[in-house]
This record gives structure tokens, C-alpha cells and sequence, in this order.
């Protein structure tokens, strides 16, 4: 089996996680076609755009089937931003009642504002995430900045919150990093910071 | 009560011009700095928040945007970076987003058509999509102002910034063009007014000349600093303005 791939789908924005694989000299492949992804043991499913063109695109290409089948099998897959939330059941911010890869129970929701206190949305910028008691991930290098890079107006609800391993706050605590098994996903992009390389390195050499 | 945990940013903002990196003054009397792969490896040494790329050429020829200037963007950095200058279509939008960029910005596309704007948010998300707005300020009255034709807009400024709220733009790049390049501080006559009413994050752009005037933009509520002057023509580092921020309690990664 081939170790690490990064999903094509369409409308989403490959070259930076790839430049980030480049840059901890990781091997990767990127597939776009949908079989191809089985060969893989790990499988990163970036994302940018909305749930309902994100959504559109994987199933155009045949991949919403395979990547089930990929996590039903164990392959481990590391969702990033819009690709964390297609991996729940539903979002908030479908116009058609569009389901998702339903990989995961839970849903979608948009962030709350709260302008009185400063809570602005889409949620932009630099963020610090903060472990939460059921963490037991060993992805993130403890000494490092815990600061990441967010760009998302929407956050997973997992049914099961033991799967939520770190927060983040703004307004309200949602889920920044979530682990089921096998899958695992970041709201925020590792890609495109240096500590979130680490998780990226981390996560190609789960085994 | 501490509420978030998010960063308040200072954003570099690169002004392009034919390749060449330019600043300006009250949005002309361009001046050459330097080029555009150097300007990002000093940023990108400098571990900044993020960058913006302007490409003020692109929509002054009604030219197609310059793809290379992405790819340098991507090539040399991981940071974040969005681009604004000639995105006339969601096909240039998708290969900016292709390219690397989190963000793209709109500008003068979005006078004539601003059903553009919720297509491309419809397609890409909110999240994507920065709406730049160029005012003036003349007699105490703002005005939109036109940067290809440097001439004020008989739009209504507060009216128009409202109507991109509320077809959901991700964020807006608040851009003062009496300000602009003479590193006095920013002017805070639009932000004052619609700050209350705009739920969405304000980047605020235009004449930043020292750590204090960053300072007074996030104590006015402002989400992010726009700058550039300030780095290339003072004695003020990256570093030092964050380290004056986080002194002064401001939230800094």
C-alpha cells in the first residue's frame, strides 16, 4: 500500500497543502480519481468553499462513496476546514439540505456574533487552540506556538464530544481538532503555519 | 472577560504595479520600492499574519489577472495571502484559490454587478471573499472612490459597504484614500460609522506611520491593520510594532 495521498475534487485548494508536504519533504500523490484513494494509508481531504459546492464536487467525482468506504476500512484521513465538515452528517449552511459523508454523526453550525463583545464572523486570523479532557492525541509538539490559522464562518458538532480533542474560543468554544479512529480532521489549516507542519508530518506517519 | 482568543492582525499590504512593488500616495504618485519575490521574502522571513497583494495594473488595462504574480505568491511562502486587481469572473476566482490564495478581493467588478458577489460567495463561501472599499473624504462627507479613473463615485459610501454586508462578504478592506501614504495615522470617519452595523471583520488601510496608530485602529474595533509605507520608509520592524502591541495589551500572535 502507498503511504500518503491528497484528494482533488475540484473546487478546493490543493497547491498549498502540497507545498506544505514539499516543505517537510513528505511523498504524496494527488488523486482525482475517486478508486484511486483505496491504494492510500493516509488520506488528507483539504477544503475551501461552501458545504454545498464542496459537497457537489466530491459526489460529481465519485468520491463521497470512496471516501466511506476508505474510512470504513480504516485508511486514516486528516480533514482540513470545509474538509473536517463535509465528514459530518448535515451543515447549517446548506441551502438544499445537502447531506455529508456522514463519516462522522454531527453537524454543521454557523458561529454565533456577538459584536458586544467583539465576536466577529467569518472567524479570520490567528487562534489558539486549547486540549480538551479527552485528548489523546499525540499530534501537536507541546512546546510549540498554539496559535493556527482559521478561516471559517461554520464549526462541526460532533453527537459524541469525546471525539473533540482541542477548542478553540471565540465567543463560544468549538471544535478546532477532532479524533474518531481513524479520522481525524482540523478546522483551522496546518498548512499554513510552521507548528501546523508538525501536525501534517504527524499525521503522515500514523500507522 | 476575555471572549476570543483571536489575534488581532497586521497585514502587509503589497501594492503592484507592472510587476514592480509601489507605494503611493492619496492613491497616486506611485513610487517604485522594489520587486514583487523579494518584498515577500522579507515578509516571509518576518513570520508575518498574513499579506494581501494588490495588483493595481490589472483593472486600470482591463486586463486578465496575471497568474504569475500567484505563482510567485505561492511559490516563496506558507503564510496567508489573498490577491485583489482584475477579478472579473468565479473562474478567476477559482484560479486564484487554485493557486494558493485563502482570500481573493473585489473591488471596482462589483460596482456594476454586485449579483457577482453572491455567486461568488454562493460558490466559494463568505469566508473567501474580501470586498475592497476605496472612500474619500471630502467637506466631512465620504464618498467611494474610483481608483481607475481617480475620480470620487456618486455612490452612496455607507449605503454600498452595507450592501456588501448583507450579501455576505467575508471581509472588508476598509482603504482611506486621504490618508494613504502619508504615514499620519489611519482615518477613522467610515469605521466610526458603520462599525456597529457590520458584523463581519474590518480590515482598516491607510496611513499607518507608527506602532501607536495600529494601537488606535484596534481600539477603534478594527479586526486587522492594513499597512505598507510603514515598513518599507520608517524605523519600525514587524517585530517591533507587535512587541508594542503586546505591551499594550493588544491581542498579537
Amino acid at each position: 500500500m502507498k503511504k500518503v495521498c491528497v484528494v482533488n475534487y475540484g473546487i478546493n485548494n490543493i497547491s498549498s497543502v502540497c507545498k506544505a508536504l514539499k516543505n517537510i519533504n513528505q511523498d504524496y500523490t494527488v488523486v482525482s480519481e475517486a478508486n484511486k484513494i483505496l491504494n492510500f494509508e493516509n488520506i488528507i481531504l483539504p477544503g475551501v468553499g461552501s458545504f454545498d459546492s464542496g459537497m457537489y464536487s466530491m459526489s460529481k467525482r465519485g468520491f463521497d462513496k470512496y471516501l466511506k468506504k476508505a474510512a470504513s476500512k480504516g485508511q486514516f484521513i486528516l480533514g482540513i476546514c470545509l474538509g473536517m465538515q463535509l465528514l459530518f452528517s448535515r451543515s447549517q449552511e446548506s441551502t438544499s439540505d445537502t447531506k455529508g459523508l456522514n463519516v462522522l454523526k454531527g453537524n454543521v453550525s454557523k458561529i454565533e456574533i456577538d459584536k458586544h463583545n467583539g465576536i466577529y464572523v467569518p472567524h479570520v486570523g490567528w487562534n489558539s487552540i486549547f486540549e480538551s479532557e479527552t485528548n489523546d492525541l499525540n499530534l501537536i509538539d507541546g512546546n510549540d506556538s498554539k496559535d493556527f490559522y482559521f478561516v471559517n464562518s461554520y464549526h462541526v458538532v460532533p453527537e459524541d464530544k469525546k471525539i473533540i480533542k482541542y477548542y478553540f474560543r471565540h465567543g463560544k468554544e468549538y471544535a478546532a481538532i477532532i479524533r474518531n479512529e481513524n479520522i481525524i480532521a482540523t478546522q483551522f489549516h496546518p498548512e499554513k503555519s510552521k507548528n501546523g507542519l508538525i501536525i501534517l508530518n504527524n499525521f503522515c506517519n500514523l500507522k | 472577560m476575555n471572549f476570543t482568543d483571536l489575534k488581532k492582525r497586521i497585514i502587509p499590504i503589497i501594492l503592484i504595479n507592472d510587476y514592480q512593488v509601489v507605494t503611493s500616495r492619496n492613491f497616486s504618485d506611485y513610487r517604485v520600492f522594489g520587486n514583487l519575490e523579494q518584498t515577500i521574502e522579507i515578509f516571509n522571513r518576518r513570520d508575518v499574519d498574513e499579506i494581501i497583494v494588490l495588483d493595481i495594473s490589472s483593472s486600470k488595462k482591463k486586463s486578465l489577472i496575471d497568474l504569475n504574480i500567484l505563482k510567485i505568491m505561492s511559490k516563496n511562502t506558507l503564510m496567508p495571502f489573498s490577491y485583489g486587481g482584475g477579478i472579473k469572473n468565479l473562474n478567476d476566482i477559482e484560479n486564484c484559490l487554485n493557486l494558493g490564495c485563502d482570500k481573493i478581493s473585489l473591488n471596482s467588478s462589483l460596482r456594476k454587478n454586485k449579483n457577482f458577489l453572491k455567486e461568488a460567495v454562493n460558490e466559494f463561501g463568505s469566508q473567501a471573499i474580501t470586498v475592497s472599499v476605496d472612500y474619500i473624504v471630502e467637506n466631512s462627507k465620504a464618498f467611494l472612490y474610483d481608483h481607475v479613473s481617480s475620480k470620487k463615485l456618486d455612490f452612496n459610501l455607507i449605503d454600498f459597504i452595507k450592501s456588501v454586508y448583507d450579501l455576505n462578504c467575508g471581509e472588508i478592506l476598509l482603504s482611506s484614500v486621504n490618508s494613504d501614504g502619508y504615514l499620519n495615522g489611519y482615518d477613522f470617519f467610515v469605521l466610526n460609522q458603520i462599525r456597529s452595523e457590520i458584523d463581519c471583520p474590518i480590515i482598516l488601510s491607510g496611513g499607518c506611520g507608527k506602532p501607536s496608530d495600529m494601537l488606535n485602529a484596534f481600539e477603534n474595533d478594527a479586526d486587522a491593520c492594513g499597512a505598507g509605507s510603514i515598513f518599507y520608509y520608517t524605523k519600525y520592524g514587524y517585530q517591533d510594532i507587535k512587541k508594542f502591541l503586546k505591551e499594550k495589551q493588544i491581542k498579537i500572535r
